[in-house]
């Protein structure tokens, strides 16, 4: 594709006339990871490919990692059959719909990358080797990327596999959490991680929080008054950072008005802190966190939400020791104000 | 009827201003359906998930937290992946929603208990309304559907009783005829030899008859065949000048000599533009631009032009005119030359064509036979309704025209679709089966690196036939809806009306 001055500030784009097939689906994470790291951030490939039919298989694959991927959406030349995920067999459109939702329930932390991307360039998509410079092994890998600074994903987009190979990287011994399980492993490692057709390989590096939206919701705009999950996925060390942007969605005026807002979250020495991201945002939102999950903790005996501005006190939990997560059930903590839980 | 519509508005009415939906139902309660109240009941301060997997405080019911793995605990709130919702829409009928519906500012139940309250308005009793009116016209469309389907059943019934009389007498024919057409070949056959011997017999004796003949006079036969030339030569030119002299005559209509104008307009050959008229200009050009010609003028150059249009007055068969005359060799009609037999070969050869002639006869016979049995056991074994409902529809035509196309329906045949000014037909499928309540057609005109077109049709009650809608919503798959009264249910309950809305569900 060509771009002119500007198009990495307003422009989505996609690859262009790509077919119906796996090879074209492969090529996709290097594709899109090129233009990335040549500064255009938003960027995606057409569902589905544009030329040609394709079987359910291929179909769900694609939407599986394009669900991973900046720019998702579904296109195609007139003359091919229909693909709409309502008009596959019902077993392919549950898949589809789930990959879909997952996308959608990761848009907070979608987000508030891009808000990243938008002050300092950071990377929306990045490879691997760009958050873990050190790791030569990453250097020639390109099937496997990462969505802002906590999730790597390793899209499937073989035929008929029920393992693939893939690589958690970092030489400095990297937490990394898988999304279905909590589990973790720690880098480097190579996987032989098998998968089904409902798998996508995801893996939270440990060191981030990731605020969701859990709720599932006909479009995002219906979900603007919902409340948050937290995932906290603890480093080796005992820490994670995490932040969420929050503006109307909708306007320009989080631009010429102020109207956002920026939170940071923090988690060291078992505590998680809410505090402000900058002085400058003026937003008001009423959002709340309904849930909190830490994973890589050990031995919980209790969990104490302190704050000037909420009321204190202790607040409702499950944990299992086994995989060694926390679950903070409904502290109903509003976004906006500052507070700190304390885990005994 | 009328009493019991009296009936049910004035029930409807009191229950309305009785009941309050909006704050008639405790927070547990929210989003279940009253049946199933008994499985949100307190139990002694606790909550079994409904899969058996948890236990847990009663107030977590409802709280806007998912606890349960199933979705149970949050009937009424949008916290849980699974939940459903049920709208008790009094006045319209309840119905479940997905509960990730709750409180996302969309009313998706017609009494707006999926949000706030206050912040939908109450559209039940209008869409009870309107929904009692659809079923109460769909039941009298169905009823005089029926009333139309009862005829085509009788006049089915008929139409397949008589084909399948006919298609026995065709069987019995055709057997007849079958045996005819064996004998008719042997018969054949035997003829054949025989006039191959008789004809081999001739020829040999002809061989050496001939063989005499050339040992005796050699010197003259070149001479013979110069004169044969020239007699063909002569002939050729005889037929010529006999056409143009026939054509003279012909069109000479008052046979004064000449041919005129009006003569030469009086006849169609001459219509150049195919108007239906030869007029006078048409006539003249044909003339050489002469208002009148001789015999003389008309050989020498009028009947160059005229002789390739003139067919003839009163003839039948296209006289093939012969172009060249110059090589003396007639292109055209060849006659076979006929060879003169001796009285007993010709009598073989003659026994033999009418042996073959016979046997033509009786096959083409036996071929339209066959054809029309064909026919016929397509409408005798093919699926025209259990009561033979469809089969009169077989054998008519129904058109749909767009803006772009005309689409035509034969049903039991095939569906065709033309530009809508006129123009070729293409294909969009022929007949296969039946899908249910849906005509499939398939195999019309192949797409471009694409499938072969084909249709579906929807059935749809309706009070006559026609073809209702046409549309392409896959690329060379073509959808059709067909009203006919041979859809229509013809054992419908009679329409209690008192079943349509929730609310007489508790109150009677």
């Amino acid at each position: 594709r060509a771009f002119c001055i500007g198009t990495q500030r307003w422009g989505a784009v996609w690859t262009g006339d790509n077919s119906a097939s796996w090879e074209h689906l492969e090529a996709t994470i290097p594709m899109l990871l090129s233009i990335s790291i040549a500064g255009v951030p938003l960027v995606g490939a057409d569902v589905g490919g544009f030329f040609g039919n394709l079987d359910e298989d291929l179909l769900t694959r694609w939407y599986q990692a394009a669900a991973f991927q900046p720019f998702f959406r579904a296109h195609a030349h007139h003359d091919t059959r229909r693909r709409e995920p309502w008009l596959v067999s019902n077993v392919a459109m549950r898949r589809i719909r789930d990959a879909i939702r997952l996308r959608y329930s990761l848009l907070p932390y979608w987000y508030s990358t891009f808000n990243r991307q938008t002050l300092s360039a950071d990377l929306v998509m990045c490879p691997l080797w760009t958050e873990f410079p050190d790791d030569t092994k990453t250097f020639d890998r390109d099937d496997a990327f990462m969505i802002g600074p906590g999730l790597f994903i390793h899209p499937v987009v073989n035929k008929d596999v029920t393992s693939v190979s893939l690589y958690l990287p970092g030489i400095h011994k990297t937490m990394w959490y898988d999304w279905y399980t909590g589990v973790s492993r720690q880098s480097p490692a190579h996987l032989e991680y098998p998968v089904s057709m409902d798998t996508i390989p995801i893996f939270v590096k440990g060191g981030s929080i990731i605020p969701r939206k859990e709720r599932i919701r006909r479009s995002s705009s219906l979900g603007v008054s919902d409340p948050y999950t937290l995932l906290v996925a603890l480093s080796n060390q005992g820490s994670a950072v995490g932040e969420l942007y929050i503006d109307d969605g909708y306007t320009q005026a989080y631009i010429d008005n102020k109207q956002y807002v920026l939170r940071f979250f923090k988690f060291r020495d078992r505590k998680l802190s809410c505090s402000k991201g900058d002085d400058v945002g003026l937003y008001h939102t009423g959002a709340k966190i309904e849930r909190i999950t830490v994973w890589g903790i050990t031995a919980v005996k209790s969990v104490h939400l302190q704050s000037d501005k909420v009321r204190p006190r202790e607040l409702e939990y499950t944990y299992d020791s086994t995989i060694r997560e926390l679950i903070i059930h409904r502290p109903w903590l509003p976004v906006q104000l500052d507070w700190e839980i304390v885990i005994g | 009827m009328q009493y019991q519509a009296i009936l049910f508005h004035g029930l409807a009415f009191l229950v309305i201003i009785l009941v309050n939906p909006a704050t008639g139902v405790p927070p547990h309660l929210h989003g279940v359906e009253p049946t199933r109240y008994s499985l949100y009941k307190n139990n002694g301060g606790k909550f079994y998930c409904h899969d058996g997997n948890g236990l847990i405080k009663f107030d977590k019911v409802n709280d806007d937290y998912c606890d349960c793995k199933d979705s149970s605990d949050e009937p009424g709130t949008s916290a849980c992946p699974a939940g459903r919702f049920y709208c008790e829409n009094i006045g319209h009928r309840g119905r479940y929603v997905p509960s990730s519906r709750v409180g996302d500012t969309i009313c998706d139940c017609c009494d707006g208990s999926d949000e706030p309250v206050g912040s939908c308005e109450n559209s039940c009793r209008l869409l009870g309304m309107e929904s009692l009116r659809k079923r109460q016209a769909d039941y009298e469309l169905q009823k005089q559907g029926v009333q139309v389907k009862l005829r085509y059943k009788k006049e089915g019934k008929i139409i397949h009783e008589k084909k399948l009389l006919r298609k026995e007498e065709i069987e019995v024919e055709l057997d007849e005829q079958r045996g005819l057409l064996e004998a008719a070949a042997t018969a054949k056959e035997e003829a054949e030899v025989v006039e191959k011997e008789a004809k081999e017999k001739f020829d040999k004796l002809k061989e050496e008859r001939e063989k005499d003949e050339l040992n005796k006079e050699s010197a003259e036969v070149p001479v013979d065949k110069v004169l044969e030339k020239s007699e063909k030569k002569k002939d050729t030119g005889k037929v010529d000048k006999d056409e143009v002299d026939e054509a003279f005559y012909e069109l000479d209509d008052n046979s004064d000599g000449l041919i005129t104008v009006d003569e030469v307009t009086s006849v169609a050959d001459f219509d150049v533009n195919d108007d239906g008229e030869t007029t006078a200009e048409e006539a003249e050009s044909y003339m050489g631009g002469l208002t009148e010609v001789n015999r003389d003028d008309f050989r020498d150059y009028v009947w160059e032009y005229m002789k390739h249009v003139y067919k003839g007055v009163g003839e039948d068969d296209d006289v093939d005119i012969p172009e060249e005359q110059d090589d003396g060799e007639v292109v055209g009609e060849v006659k076979e030359t006929e060879e003169e037999f001796d009285e007993e070969t010709q009598l073989a050869v003659e026994a033999a064509t009418t042996a073959r002639n016979h046997h033509k006869e009786i096959e083409s016979k036996v071929n339209q036979l066959d054809t029309e049995l064909r026919e016929l056991k397509k409408v005798v074994e093919g699926d025209h309704g259990g009561d033979y409902e469809f089969l009169p529809l077989r054998g008519q035509c129904f058109e749909l025209s767009t803006a772009e196309y005309t689409y035509r329906l034969c049903p039991f045949d095939k569906v065709v679709q033309s530009g809508a000014s006129g123009g070729s037909e293409t294909s969009l499928g022929r007949w296969g089966a039946w899908e249910d309540d849906t005509m499939v057609y398939k195999d019309g005109l192949a797409c471009w690196n694409g499938p072969s077109r084909s249709t579906r049709v929807q059935l749809v009650c309706g009070v006559d036939n026609q073809l209702r809608e046409a549309s392409e919503p896959s690329r060379c798959e073509y959808n059709m809806v067909f009203h006919t009264p041979a859809v229509c249910k013809d054992n419908l309950p009679p329409l209690e009306l008192d079943k349509l809305t929730t609310e007489f569900h508790e109150e009677l």
